[in-house]
């Protein structure tokens, strides 16, 4: 057993409005800088759709990810033994196709246009070549075309729906969408990190956050081509590669990241994760079917003390035990099996984890008037009639497999049943009871998830402990060692007289 | 007859080597295999030219060291000896090989040595009839498949001729299809022993075998009535088609490459 912390997510997308707060935080945070324009280290992206950049579902192509060959964990990407073939050659690499080319406006025309009869415009130029360009894609694209039916057919994960499933799904009265906001999943078994030729890549011991060394990055972009989930952007003005950091900073100082705090929806939980490294290995060469069971089996009991002891062992601190025992995540993920990885089938064990959209409520409706419904499955249609067909969220978060989607989505709305049979009281109480007794939930459970779904506070979201980062600079200098050198005291000595 | 720039090289090459000292009997044999031995024994036997054996006894030295000097003078002269070797050996002119007097006489030297002494230089020709199996060594030997017993370099590196596929030959040489033609009789002594400064630089260290030469010599007799070989087309023909079929073969080994996937989108149905 050898436990390690650390810092896990969950997003809550029946709570996402897709308002694309958190992009933009973490854009003026981090990437609104030359060569970074195009990196969204956060992005939301319309489901169905293609995401951004374009297809990154589609490993056929982008080659991201592991794969089980001859009973071994090996990258996608490339062999061990052809490794240096492709070094100077990328042939996978999403281009600036599969990206875009990122624009700005010409804003100053609206000031110095001539007098004419029309509206000065701001034309876009490419902030590539400065000339102006007819924009053909942006980072959002799905969506700003109202998810266009162009991209919305070719998402990668209705390769599991029959030909009527998908006539269905672009049905005007049956369409149906929900938002995935992604950020970088800061793996347990990173691709990226295990892809880089130069180790400038690596994985912070004391929280899991993986981050690229700027210092020793050397821009050969095997981590842009490894990482499945297309989350490592490579930076044409400094030749390095960039990725979404967590803002560790923020983290260190106990704080929420950018795109966590500012989000709108409250859609982002974050707490630590206890997991067992030696049991990556063998979690990542079962087959696809057990993935999910075998991600969630990594992760640690932070109440047993031989996880505890392990944990103390590898120099876990006190207080990180003690956030892994409120940690929401852990709750998410494995007491109430409600957070699915996405797309466990890339074997990198994400540490970011997605509670599925339900559907819409549904109601019958006469003249205009509400109807008093007289079952549940008139107020949420079962799940077998949801407009979102099972088979496509299994491929998104279940490798396939629709149990796991199917459990949480069930619970989810068993609880959303029971809490209406008290609120509003249409639905009856017995019955509504017998569904959370079949969603593998009781009343006590079921309080808990509706709390920290609906009513969570911002301590109850983000359980963060502190990093210690005094002792952990005390381990590389001496604390002490400018005082009496600086500090109180003139900068200049005072001149006085004569 | 000589192809055309030979006479003016050989004069050049005349011009160009020290032979201004009196010539010791060492520089007048390295002068006769040079210059002589392509067509001449010291008795071998007749090649393109007479047996130089008892040539003092045949002739007068002043006669024999004018011929030598200027042979055209003696042909074209009227001459009734020189007239009369010329209709024996079936027109083949001597050319005029640019030899001083002072040469003359220490090559007329070393005949008379020779032939007091009874020792022969050089090697008569072969005289029996080309089989196929020697024009076929002879391509071989031409195109470089099977190397010379000295190691010299193949025909191929210089030279182009008939029938030996798309890219042809060199083209430092000329072109030796007609070579049999231009050279008539003196053709496998001219291979053997080339009078031709280009060559004489690498075939002097590395001499063929008169069998070698032999074969070479038959493969050119076997090309000569065919048309000189045409590179000029065929070898860009050649680079175009090696051209695509390369690129081809890259395409197919990369056909599983990225392709780029915004732009290949289909709507699906």
């Amino acid at each position: 057993m050898d436990i390690r912390s650390q810092v896990a997510m969950v997003f809550h997308l029946d709570k996402c409005i897709g308002c694309h707060t958190c992009s933009i935080a973490c854009k003026n945070v981090w990437t609104d800088r030359k060569g970074a324009d195009y990196m969204w280290w956060n992005n939301v992206e319309t489901k169905p759709g293609t995401g951004y950049p374009t297809q990154w579902e589609n490993q056929e192509e982008y080659k991201g990810g592991w794969v089980v060959k001859d009973g071994k964990l090996q990258l996608r990407l490339t062999a061990k033994g052809k490794f240096l073939q492709k070094i100077f050659h990328q042939p996978s690499m999403p281009t600036m196709d599969e990206y875009y080319e990122p624009w700005t406006y010409r804003y100053e025309d609206l000031f110095t246009g001539p007098e004419q009869d029309d509206q000065p415009t701001a034309i876009p130029i490419s902030k590539v070549t400065g000339e102006y360009i007819d924009i053909e894609a942006g980072p959002n694209w799905d969506d700003d075309l109202g998810g266009s039916t162009l991209y919305a057919r070719n998402d990668v994960n209705l390769s599991a729906l029959s030909e009527e499933q998908r006539l269905q799904l672009l049905s005007i009265e049956t369409l149906v969408m929900f938002y995935l906001p992604r950020i970088c999943n800061h793996c347990a078994n990173p691709a990226c990190v295990a892809a880089c030729p130069s180790g400038a890549l690596y994985k912070r011991g004391e929280d899991g956050i993986v981050l690229v060394n700027q210092k020793v990055c050397r821009g050969w972009r095997y981590c842009v081509s490894a990482c499945p989930y297309k989350k490592v952007f490579y930076n044409w003005s400094t030749g390095k590669s960039e990725k979404c950091l967590l803002c560790y900073p923020r983290v260190e100082t106990g704080q929420a990241p950018a795109c966590f705090h500012s989000c709108v929806g409250r859609i982002r939980y974050m707490g630590v994760l206890l997991y067992d490294a030696d049991k990556i290995q063998a979690a990542g060469l079962r087959p696809d079917a057990e993935l999910v069971t075998a991600h969630r089996d990594l992760l640690a009991d932070p109440n047993d003390p031989a996880v505890i002891e392990s944990a103390r062992r590898n120099g876990v601190s006190e207080q990180t035990l003690q956030a892994a025992r409120k940690s929401p995540v852990y709750q998410f993920v494995k007491a109430w099996g409600l957070a699915l990885a996405p797309h466990p089938e890339y074997r990198t064990f994400p540490s970011l984890f997605y509670v599925p959209a339900l559907g819409p409520v549904t109601y019958s409706m006469e003249n205009g008037v509400a109807l008093n419904p007289t079952s549940v499955d008139e107020i949420f249609a079962p799940l077998d009639q949801a407009r979102l067909p099972m088979a496509y969220l299994a491929n998104l978060f279940g490798a396939g497999q629709e149990a796991p989607v199917r459990y949480a989505m069930k619970k989810m709305l068993a609880i959303r049943t029971w809490k209406r049979a008290q609120t509003v009281g249409d639905v009856d109480m017995k019955l509504a009871l017998a569904g959370l007794r079949e969603a593998d939930c009781d009343p006590v459970q079921a309080e808990a998830i509706y709390r920290i779904t609906s009513l969570c506070t911002f301590e109850e979201r983000f359980v963060i402990p502190p990093s210690h980062r005094e002792q952990a600079v005390e381990v590389l200098t001496n604390p002490l060692e400018r005082k009496g050198a600086s500090g109180f005291g003139f900068r200049e000595a005072p001149q006085r007289g004569m | 007859m000589f192809p055309k720039p030979a006479p003016r090289l050989v004069l050049l090459a005349t011009l160009l080597l020290p032979w201004s000292q009196p010539l010791g009997a060492q520089d007048a044999e390295s002068q006769f295999r040079k210059s002589c031995m392509s067509c001449h024994t010291i008795g071998a036997g007749r090649k393109v030219g007479p047996d130089l054996k008892g040539l003092g006894q045949r002739r007068p030295h002043d006669w024999s060291s004018r011929f030598i000097q200027m042979p055209s003078a003696q042909l074209d002269g009227g001459d009734a000896t020189a007239a009369a070797l010329l209709r024996e050996f079936n027109g083949t002119r001597m050319p005029d090989l640019g030899v001083t007097a002072a040469e003359s006489l220490a090559l007329l030297k070393l005949i008379d040595d020779y032939t007091a002494s009874g020792k022969t230089l050089g090697t008569a020709a072969i005289a029996r009839q080309a089989t196929p199996e020697d024009i076929r060594q002879g391509q071989r030997l031409f195109l470089g498949l099977s190397r010379f017993k000295s190691g010299a370099p193949a025909c191929l590196s210089c030279h182009s001729a008939q029938g030996l596929g798309g890219f042809g030959g060199g083209r430092l040489g000329p072109d030796l299809t007609g070579a049999s033609g231009k050279l008539g009789v003196g053709l496998v002594s001219a291979i053997e022993n080339p009078a031709f400064p280009t060559m004489q630089g690498v075939f002097q260290k590395t001499p063929l075998t008169g069998e070698e030469a032999f074969a070479v010599g038959a493969f050119l007799k076997s090309i000569a009535s065919q048309p000189p070989a045409r590179t000029d087309m065929a070898f860009p023909v050649l680079g175009i088609v090696g051209l695509v079929s390369g690129m081809l073969l890259a395409g197919r080994l990369g056909r599983k490459r990225f392709r780029g996937l915004r732009r290949n989108l289909k709507p699906r149905r």
